[in-house]
């Protein structure tokens, strides 16, 4: 449909409703004459119709007292909402009041964290290239502090193996398989000289003596 | 007890007196305004008074706000085309025997059936122009305004909607 077209359906539409004025009317009844389309338009208008059937209504409906009673209701129904909030809130705060004062909240809390699930521990992956910590002098020491005293500490051998263990010792270092019933003045000697050397519960008092005299020893 | 716990009851009292007056000054003619619409009394009633108590909240919210007669046809429009969209849906047709009762025995004749079944063969923007401008009695730019459109498109819409009123007339004749 052209522009054109539309303009005149508008002007037949201002037609019917009675808002065109004389020169639109002319207008369009020139147009009528050559559009049969347009024709139609400028014959009786069926909108009459309707306008003698709205003045032939003769229905009086009464809504009002209807519409106060939904309006009460309403605000009925806004009061009881308002009002049970107020009470639900007033409850709550007193019931929070109450557990708080009597360490109630506390224990509730405390119980809770009791129950709550254990924390999942994830392995770590092994690492690939890491070289091993050399774990050798420490094992040695350890070995050595809990040795009771008076037990015999294996002599090394020639060849650097222990005749007692059969070889057992053979990662001892050097410094310390070679202490044999060591005195004060060696034991205090060879705590002062390393750090990493502790005291155990079974180790005598010349032990103890030793570790005294060390400045150094952390104990 | 409501009162007390209601927030503004002035403004609940002056919007409630605000829709009184607009009830006695507009119901007869929205509710037959609605009525033709809709074509169904009890229908029409419901939202009417759907109507007014959305303007009651308005007010109840705003209660200086200008609430105009438009503002009325225009919400009544709007439900009443939902309704309508809604028994189209459902593809529900009313039966001649029941579309009668919807109208006095007065409001009965055949040119009254006609004139409905006229009214239901329109599309729904084609409807609302055409009962706001010749039933309700606005201008198209008064209509325009209440429907959100150009004056000019009204007038087009009506003049379409006359195509068709006067087609479906013509093959009930």
């Amino acid at each position: 449909m052209s522009r054109d077209h539309a303009t005149f359906e508008a002007l037949a539409g201002a037609i019917a409703l009675g808002e065109a004025n004389a020169d639109e009317r002319a207008t369009f009844a020139a147009h009528a004459a050559a559009c049969t389309s347009c024709a139609e338009d400028a014959q009786a208008s069926p909108l009459e119709r309707l306008q003698l059937a709205r003045e032939a209504e003769s229905w009086r409906p009464e809504i009002g007292a209807a519409l106060l009673r939904r309006i009460r209701e309403s605000r009925s129904k806004n009061a009881r909402r308002t009002f049970g909030v107020m009470v639900y809130a007033a409850g709550l705060s007193i019931l929070l009041n109450v557990a708080v004062a009597t360490g109630l909240a506390g224990r509730i809390y405390e119980r809770f964290q009791d129950t709550a699930p254990p924390p999942v521990v994830v392995a770590a992956p092994p690492a690939a290239n890491v070289p091993a910590a050399p774990a050798t002098r420490v094992a040695a020491v350890h070995r050595y502090i809990q040795r009771p005293l008076t037990a015999p500490i294996p002599r090394r051998s020639a060849r650097g193996r222990s005749r007692e263990a059969g070889g057992r010792l053979g990662d001892v270092p050097d410094v310390l398989a070679g202490l044999v019933q060591p005195t004060a003045v060696t034991a205090a000697r060879d705590v002062a000289a390393d750090p990493l050397l502790l005291c155990a519960g079974d180790v005598s008092d010349l032990s103890h003596a030793a570790c005294d005299a060390a400045p150094a020893n952390p104990h | 007890m409501d009162s007390v716990f209601v927030l503004g009851v002035d403004s609940v009292l002056e919007a409630e007196a605000r829709i009184e007056r607009l009830v006695g000054e507009h119901q007869v003619k929205l509710a037959r305004y609605v009525r033709r619409f809709v074509g169904d009394q009890e229908l029409a009633l419901d939202v009417v008074q759907d109507v007014f108590f959305a303007a009651f909240r308005m007010l109840r919210a705003d209660p200086q706000r200008p609430l105009t007669a438009g503002w009325l046809y225009k919400t009544a429009t709007n439900h009443a085309l939902t309704h309508l969209r809604k028994k189209k849906r459902r593809g529900e047709t009313l039966p001649l025997e029941e579309a009668r009762s919807a109208f006095r025995l007065d409001e009965q004749s055949a040119a009254s059936l006609d004139l409905r079944r006229a009214l239901e063969a329109l599309a729904p923007e084609q409807l609302e122009s055409v009962m706001l401008t010749a039933y309700a009695g606005y201008s198209s730019a008064e209509a325009s305004l209440i429907l959100g459109i150009s004056a000019e498109a009204v007038r087009q819409r009506v003049c379409r909607a006359m195509r068709t009123m006067r087609r479906t007339l013509g093959e009930t004749a």
